[in-house]
């Protein structure tokens, strides 16, 4: 069945409230007409996990936007602030980049990593009267797996809530079709996110003793003339603002879900074996960035679907990750999948798959772990509260009552 | 008693897992281990080991990772004699890529050259696959133990 562009725009109505609450069924409807739909003259939505899979990772699939989308006398891109990181580059750039930070999220590295987090929660369950309230997104998401990145870092802990909400306002220009208004408050997200942490970055550049993170190892590269201040700059911001906020999703999700189903929650305490495959799910059923943006430097075909090189095509994460072909009642939590019905993309795929999905991981499974030993229930004291774009979500609040 | 050196070279860190996989696979069985990254590794020292497990990914576009290419770099240059070496071989790669493993077959090519004996087959792990690659590591060291000398 063949659409005209504006019959499969109207499928994905990426601003509607209704739709960015809940994509799902908008996504099935989609894929029930074709598996790719035209959307734009040069935009592209490929709904199956096997498309996605395959071809999101393919060489010619750059991540950087062809000059071809820039509009003539518009203001520079906000998120033009971090090309010099492995957000905006292709290989062999990218490759580069990426190699300042691999040796510090290693499967080995992590253990460690996971055990600070660890000692953060417990000291944040520590100060809880019995019976509190807690925003277990801030509280309990945000803050212990900050402090883990600052530990990394080496890095001050700085103004955790502003900062999580300039990247919330940064992020905000990422939408498929962001009103007005949003360019302003995107760019001033950023100026702040980058303003406070260049301080930081200075202050340890100044300091007598240098410390013993990842920025001073990019400190010290950029001493030896290997890395622009630019470089060390935004590198910095990236890491610095990825440690709370897109791991305290996926853990917000974990208590909402003992919340609602404490016989997973009792499964989770008692069976250590199981929590691997358990967050896996977890993460397979609450993505937080939405949709995987890549831009064909090659002509393609996905499913007949001819795409000319310079195309946008997106891949909606939720799409995919509920793809009736690979799992079986896709929108019901199910941590005993096989290995082959399991893999999702919420932590994106190929070579710019999330270089801290295993911090995430290991993160989420020490808190949700740490909650289902010493506590018998999980409540909500209120409504979760979820702030939304089409591109990406965060709990704005998550009361909870533990006993 | 064999020792038996397992050397590897990464890019984040997965061929290191590998690595102690397979080391605590041959230590299961009362082998002495050695692991060690190849940044650590002179070339020089490769003549003495009577068994080198070789452990890499790819990266990029059929690249070596960061820490196998200067050891590779140093063989071709320094060129020991490597008769009497017995090593074997495991990589790490995506099949989406067409230079899928490429690596592993870069380094093995260089100590083929060199004069060292290759025993068992190469593993090939695929991150495309669903098989984790501690899995196939377990499995693969397994079946290079009935090989190894009593």
């Amino acid at each position: 069945m063949s659409l005209t562009i504006e019959e499969a725009s109207a499928l994905f109505p990426w601003n509607d409230e209704k739709f960015r609450a809940d994509p799902y069924p908008a996504y099935e409807r989609a894929r029930a007409i074709a598996p790719v739909h035209r959307t734009t003259e040069n935009t592209y939505v490929v709904l199956n996990h096997a498309d996605t899979t395959h071809n999101a990772k393919l060489p010619c699939m750059r991540i950087a936007e062809p000059p071809s989308f820039a509009t003539v006398g518009e203001h520079p891109h906000p998120w033009t602030a971090f090309d010099n990181t492995v957000l905006s580059k292709d290989a062999p750039e990218h490759t580069r980049m990426r190699r300042l930070t691999n040796r510090w999220l290693t499967p080995k590295m992590i253990g460690t990593w996971a055990r600070l987090t660890h000692d953060f929660t417990v000291e944040a369950l520590g100060r809880l009267a019995p019976g509190e309230v807690v925003d277990a997104h801030f509280d309990l998401g945000v803050m212990p797996t900050h402090l883990t990145m600052c530990r990394i870092l080496d890095m001050p802990v700085g103004d955790v809530e502003g900062m999580f909400w300039a990247l919330w306002d940064a992020m905000l220009i990422n939408a498929t079709a962001p009103g007005e208004g949003i360019h302003a408050r995107s760019l001033a997200g950023m100026n702040f996110m980058f303003a406070e942490t260049e301080r930081y970055v200075r202050e340890k550049q100044t300091a007598e003793e240098p410390g013993n993170g990842l920025v001073d190892e990019l400190l010290a590269a950029h001493g030896r003339g290997e890395l622009t201040w630019r470089e060390v700059l935004e590198t910095t911001v990236l890491l610095y603002m990825s440690g709370g906020p897109n791991p305290a999703y996926l853990i917000g999700a974990g208590f909402k879900l003992f919340a609602e189903r404490p016989d997973l929650m009792a499964e989770f305490r008692e069976k250590p074996e199981i929590r691997d495959a358990f967050i896996n799910e977890l993460a397979r059923l609450n993505p937080v960035e939405l949709i995987i943006t890549r831009f064909p430097n090659e002509d393609i075909e996905i499913q007949g679907v001819h795409i000319p090189a310079g195309s946008c095509i997106k891949y909606p994460i939720g799409a995919a990750n509920r793809d009736p072909a690979i799992f079986e009642n896709p929108n019901e939590f199910d941590h005993n999948r096989p290995p082959e019905a399991s893999r999702n993309l919420t932590f994106g795929l190929g070579t710019h798959a999330c270089a801290g999905q295993l911090l995430a991981r290991a993160e989420t499974s020490v808190i949700l772990g740490l909650i289902a030993e010493r506590y018998s229930s999980v409540e909500l004291a209120g409504d979760p509260l979820e702030v939304r774009t089409d591109r990406l979500v965060a709990f704005d609040k998550l009361p909870v009552r533990l006993s | 008693m064999t020792v038996v050196h397992v050397l590897y070279g990464t890019e984040s860190g997965n061929a290191e897992m590998v690595a102690d996989d397979i080391a605590a696979a041959f230590g299961d069985q009362g082998y002495e281990t050695v692991t060690a990254e190849l940044t650590d590794v002179d070339v020089s020292d490769l003549a003495a080991m009577e068994i080198a497990v070789f452990v890499s990914s790819t990266y990029g576009e059929g690249g070596l990772p960061e820490t196998a290419a200067p050891f590779h770099d140093a063989l071709l240059t320094e060129r020991p004699d490597l008769s009497g070496v017995r090593f074997a071989a495991f990589g790490l790669g995506d099949s989406i890529y067409e230079t899928f493993n490429n690596a592993i077959e870069t380094i093995r090519a260089a100590l083929l050259e060199l004069g060292a004996e290759q025993i068992g087959t190469t593993a090939k792990h695929d991150a495309a696959s669903t098989t984790p690659a501690t899995e196939l590591a377990d499995a693969w060291a397994r079946e290079l133990l009935t090989l190894m000398p009593a």
